[in-house]
């Protein structure tokens, strides 16, 4: 019975999906400037005006090719989706933090572990001589991705997945290796309030939370975008101790 | 302003990470901080706050009008009461904060996207509370439930983008979605938001979560509850007016009987409670899916009598269940604890005297005016049955000899807050102005779509 069900509501939501998709425009065909993405391409978001935007009257510019190297009023990220993601809904982006930080929460609230589990193997010496060589050269690694966040692929939340590969290699390594609870949380705390801090300068400084109060600067040098790299270097920072943090409570055991 | 609604909390748990043992600390005055800034924030109603200085549709904004502040209001201070139980709270302060940030983020922001952002938070916060006591089971049901909840309400979300081109209400209600596009979305979205508003046959982790530990009844069943019926009223008739609410009246229908069946044959005290919340939530939504005024009003007026009543009986159940191993006739010593427990069961079923008597009878009055019978057949079925089943407990709890001779102290903060809120719903009953009048401008605020999407086209023309 159980069964008949699960098929008569798979078989409802691939109905309901067919019938959706004959009402998507088809491949290429869609009319971009109906789009919000469109004003955030070329960005032109100010020059826009709402009410005749939903009419249909929407400001369409080409999203311009020789943006690199100039100067930029409105947003100054070289990188497109960081500009969406940080920017122009940079709250979504906060919201998403605060999901990473509740898992992680929940991660120690459930596990709470104290004590370095112990699995009684030795790592043989290749992998031991190799971490050596590679953890800084991952860290490194991390830190690039999320400080040029703004400018190529990559960003905070995949520069601090690289760095927390760096602290599970360290604990596949060494049966001895074991990041205090105290160190991860102070950072990824001190780090996430920083975001939230940042926002605030934003309200009191331009009158909106998350407000850009710093010059855009040239796109595509590594200072520029206003607040984008700020914001970028803490989300690194903070996925990054985040994940080391979840890593450790994978590897931790309750006293006794 | 009401961005720090959102933020204060937020901040807050972070600096908790740092520093575990002032968790706790920071949890009340969070609390304290937010109820304060929303009595502050009285004066500013209508208004909305434009996130990074975007303006909408682009941007996302967040919108404070008669609705999302009576929400607001009501979360903010079910937190601040559930933040004074210390023992209670234990180490999940954190999780409360980040609770407490997610629920005013859902209910004030104006954005599909972000509000789906929010609606993760709150399940995975959720899921956390829920996992207290070793509750693990219900809880991993809840996230199972809770994951697909949110990935139907993000598949929705994507719909309405291809279909509107922004992820704005405001944008989304203005634009004339095609028919056939329009029924899927709404469908996805009741999915979404109907395993949080514990809409059959999406509320079987409710019994579970409710009932397995002393925490998570006290948030899910007040705030967190208030908020997802709160977004059904604000997406069904603001955004999308009008569609799906024949769907959403039968699966009420169905809710409500289903509800109180299940906790008539309930022996567990708090999985009965968790049953009629699951009623309850059925009532206020056939309420809302009629979509008059009047019973758009009234349905946020029984939620909030629910509400107050539900904070109590739970406030007494978890401290019976977790305290006596057996609960015949424990109000024996715990006097004051039974009287409030009797009056908001009392407030519940809907006698004269209590607060639920004004909501039910209002509700009745009005459907047999506009001659549906069949709301005002289920609702009078569900009064019987609930009348059965809290008596029984009632009786129990007042009159059966005691077997469990054991005598814990009895809590005096506990006491004095069921006591002043059970006179509170006796007050309601004399004086139901004080909740009606409000809850009138919240039907007006959701049902009236033009002036909202009036408010967030002002917000981006210059005008705050």
């Amino acid at each position: 019975m159980r069964r008949f069900y699960a098929i008569l509501i798979a078989a409802a939501l691939v109905y309901m999906l067919i019938s959706f998709i004959s009402t998507v425009p088809s491949y290429g065909k869609a009319d971009l400037k109906e789009r919000v993405s469109d004003a955030f391409l070329s960005k032109s978001v100010n020059a826009q005006n709402t009410k005749a935007w939903m009419e249909g009257k929407a400001i369409h510019r080409q999203p311009a090719k020789e943006i690199y190297g100039k100067k930029v009023k409105e947003e100054g990220s070289a990188n497109v989706v960081t500009s969406i993601v940080v920017n122009y809904r940079s709250f979504d982006t906060l919201g998403e933090v605060t999901v990473l930080f509740t898992a992680a929460l929940g991660v120690g609230l459930i596990l709470g572990g104290s004590r370095r589990k112990q699995y009684g193997r030795e790592a043989n010496f290749v992998l031991k001589t190799s971490t050596g060589i590679l953890v800084p050269l991952i860290i490194m690694f991390g830190a690039y991705i999320f400080v040029h966040g703004h400018l190529t692929p990559g960003g905070g939340f995949p520069g601090g997945t690289i760095i927390a590969m760096a602290s599970l290699l360290l604990y596949l390594s060494d049966e001895k290796f074991f990041l205090s609870k105290a160190s991860t949380g102070a950072l990824e705390g001190s780090m996430g309030g920083t975001y939230v801090i940042i926002g605030l300068l934003g309200l009191a400084i331009g009158g909106y939370f998350l407000y850009n109060f710093l010059p855009n600067g040239v796109v595509g040098n590594l200072v520029s975008a206003g607040i984008v790299p700020l914001v970028y270097v803490a989300i690194g920072l903070k996925v990054g101790a985040e994940l080391s943090g979840l890593v450790t409570d994978l590897h931790s055991e309750k006293e006794g | 302003m009401m961005v720090l609604l959102i933020v204060l909390p937020l901040i807050f748990a972070f600096l908790a990470a740092i520093k575990k043992s002032f968790s706790y600390p920071l949890l009340v005055t969070s609390t304290v901080v937010n109820v304060i800034i929303v009595l502050l924030l009285k004066t500013s109603v209508p208004s909305v706050h434009v996130l990074g200085g975007w303006k909408p549709p682009f941007g996302i904004n967040l919108v404070l009008d008669d609705a999302s502040y009576y929400a607001v209001l009501i979360a903010n201070i079910v937190f601040f009461l559930v933040a004074l139980f210390k023992e209670t709270v234990g180490k999940y302060s954190t999780v409360l904060m980040v609770m407490l940030a997610a629920v005013n983020g859902f209910v004030l922001t104006g954005d599909l996207f972000n509000s789906f952002v929010f609606l993760e938070i709150l399940t995975a916060t959720g899921v956390i509370l829920a996992s207290k006591r070793e509750n693990y089971y219900n809880a991993f049901k809840y996230l199972v439930l809770g994951s697909l909840a949110g990935s139907m309400y993000l598949l929705a979300t994507i719909f309405t983008y291809t279909q509107v081109g922004s992820l704005n209400m405001a944008h989304a209600s203005y634009f004339a979605i095609s028919e056939k596009a329009i029924v899927v979305i709404t469908i996805l979205y009741l999915v979404g938001l109907g395993v949080e508003a514990k809409l059959f046959p999406l509320n079987g982790w409710v019994s579970g979560v409710y009932g397995g530990n002393d925490l998570s009844p006290l948030v899910m069943a007040t705030a967190v509850s208030f908020a997802a019926l709160y977004m059904m009223g604000r997406l069904f008739l603001t955004v999308f007016g009008g569609y799906a609410l024949h769907i959403l009246y039968v699966l009420a229908l169905i809710t409500i009987v289903a509800g109180e069946l299940a906790a008539l044959y309930q022996k567990n005290l708090l999985k009965t409670l968790a049953y009629s919340s699951i009623a309850q939530a059925g009532i206020v939504l056939a309420a809302i899916s009629k979509s008059t005024e009047k019973m758009v009003s009234l349905a946020y007026f029984h939620l909030t009598n629910d509400v107050i009543a539900k904070f109590v009986l739970f406030l007494v159940a978890t401290f019976l269940v977790y305290n006596y191993k057996n609960l015949n006739g424990v109000f024996k010593k715990h006097k004051v604890l039974g009287t409030a427990f009797t009056i908001s069961s009392m407030s519940l079923i809907g006698f004269p005297l209590f607060a639920g008597f004004q909501s039910k009878l209002r509700m009745l009055m009005e459907m047999f005016k506009t001659s549906d019978y069949l709301f005002p057949a289920v609702l009078l079925f569900a009064t019987v049955i609930e009348l059965t089943y809290l008596v029984r407990w009632n009786v129990k709890l007042w009159f059966e000899d005691i077997e469990d001779e054991s005598e814990v102290k009895g809590p005096a903060l506990r006491a004095t807050i069921s006591i002043i809120l059970a006179i509170l719903l006796v007050g309601i009953f004399l004086a139901p102005n004080i909740i009606l009048n409000p809850t009138t401008k919240v039907a007006k605020a959701l049902l009236d779509s033009t002036s909202y999407i009036n408010n967030v086209i002002a917000s981006s023309m210059g005008g705050m």
